[in-house]
């Protein structure tokens, strides 16, 4: 594989669609990620996150050929990663439960930072609190977020993955943390 | 995950992948063509159809007389709107919109961003088709096999065909110069005595004669029973018109079956002997003095 690594994922993924082998490539690349966006949006039984993932990487090789080189890989596989998830939610008639919660501190300090919720709140919340509150938000704020604040995603790329306009996503993106903080303020009273 | 579960998960896939048979790139380049194909035949074709129908259909509809046909702007576009071409005309934008959304990079435009481009789209190639004529063959020839559609010319000529109101519609039959009057026979067959003795000269030699044939008349309707009317104004039913109606049978609209609200009792109101008080006299009167 050491001789791949100076190749970037959309020139693997185009010699990938001819030769079968370069694709554990990709799956080097991808899996701990992908893995850990699905559980994000909220499945947390790990053969399921596998089953999903799998599927996710067969439904990536099938489709290999139509890849957009125009687009990131990764915008392009993320984006098939959380259409999986989302069918998944559907087939099970599932909501997801809760959040992942194992860098949320990291996330929220981002987030904090982002909009002075402690200077604004004076609240000392914990990582936990995070956790707690985002699946409670409305699917479409909280996939935002996700993407933004946990998988570090710029708006271009959100725009890719959930295919929606650049504008939509500030919006969005901008909803989302106002109704974050209403629901920490909630939290605080 | 441990490197050793990676590796099995790894295996795992692949293994599947055998079995799996990628999808041809031509596939997924005639899926986008195909979206594409279809915004055009929805957007450039069926919108811009529907464009140079509502054109001609609004052009057409009698903007012009409507302070008498129907009292007020707001009746007028109640009564007249091509709702038929319009619904069509939204239908068409909205499956366009669905079509350019799924294309390659649709989804990168805002909805506002896609249906300005596409109503620009149909705009200008709705006013070229209308320009050729395209918008009339719509309206008229087409538009009348449409169910819950009425072409324009009908329109007008039903709002006409009003002698209640003071408007009536049809052919000169007949003039008679001494004692200023002439025969006129309707869009429904009926026969009327015209007075002409409140028409200005202008009316008698560029009117009458000029254009004898098919004319539409505001004045009053004396008696009902022997088809009397007294005429304040004339108007030929100009070009566009012109063949467009008058062959067709109309019946008059009373109160069975038309859908205007009346007017008040014109014989109240009204002086025979100089027009003055008819509803919509002076508008058009002054419209005609314009021209």
């Amino acid at each position: 594989m050491q001789l791949f690594s100076d190749l970037t994922d959309e020139e693997i993924a185009v010699r990938a669609s001819r030769e079968r082998f370069l694709f554990s490539a990709i799956m080097t690349r991808y899996q701990e990620r992908l893995g850990r966006y699905i559980r994000r949006l909220g499945v947390f039984d790990k053969e399921e996150v596998e089953d999903i993932l799998q599927d996710v990487f067969v439904k990536v090789y099938k489709n290999l050929q139509g890849f957009d080189p125009t687009l990131s890989f990764s915008s392009w596989i993320y984006r098939i990663a959380h259409n999986e998830t989302m069918s998944y939610f559907r087939k099970k008639i599932l909501r997801p439960q809760g959040h992942y919660v194992a860098d949320a501190e990291k996330v929220f300090l981002t987030l904090g930072s982002n909009f002075n919720l402690e200077k604004e709140l004076d609240l000392k919340i914990k990582a936990d609190v995070l956790a707690k509150v985002l699946p409670k938000l409305p699917k479409k704020y909280r996939e935002v977020l996700v993407l933004r604040y946990y998988e570090e995603k710029s708006y271009q790329e959100i725009s890719d993955i959930l295919r929606l306009p650049s504008g939509s996503v500030a919006t969005l993106i901008h909803r989302a943390k106002k109704l974050l903080k209403k629901f920490l303020k909630h939290l605080e009273e | 995950m441990t490197l050793e579960k990676k590796e099995n998960f790894s295996e795992k896939v692949l293994a599947e992948l055998e079995k799996v048979k990628q999808t041809p790139a031509w596939k997924f380049k005639i899926k986008n063509l195909l979206f594409w194909i279809l915004w055009v035949i929805f957007v450039v074709f069926g919108g811009s159809l529907a464009v140079a129908a509502i054109a001609f259909h609004t052009r057409f509809s009698g903007w012009n007389f409507y302070p008498v046909t129907h009292g007020s702007v707001g009746i007028f576009l109640l009564d007249t709107l091509p709702y038929v071409w319009l619904l069509i005309f939204i239908a068409f934008l909205f499956i366009g919109y669905e079509n350019f959304k799924n294309t390659k990079h649709g989804y990168r435009y805002s909805f506002a961003g896609i249906v300005s481009f596409s109503l620009l789209c149909c705009l200008i190639s709705g006013f070229v088709l209308y320009s050729i004529g395209v918008g009339k063959f719509l309206d008229e020839d087409f538009g009348k096999h449409l169910p819950f559609h009425h072409p324009a010319f009908e329109q007008q000529l039903k709002a006409w065909q009003n002698p209640g109101r003071g408007l009536l519609t049809g052919n000169v039959v007949s003039i008679n110069f001494e004692i200023k009057t002439f025969v006129l026979q309707d869009a429904a067959e009926n026969f009327w005595q015209v007075d002409g003795s409140n028409l200005v000269e202008e009316d008698w030699q560029e009117v009458l004669l000029a254009e004898a044939g098919e004319l539409r008349l505001l004045g009053l309707n004396l008696s009902e029973v022997e088809n009397n009317f007294i005429a304040c104004l004339i108007m030929p039913w100009g070009e566009e018109m012109r063949g467009h109606g008058l062959n067709r049978s109309f019946p008059i609209c009373g109160e069975s079956n038309c859908d205007l609200p009346p007017f008040p009792d014109q014989k109240e109101i009204f002086d025979p002997s100089s027009c003055e008080g008819l509803p919509g006299y002076d508008v058009i009167l002054r419209m005609k003095t314009l021209k």
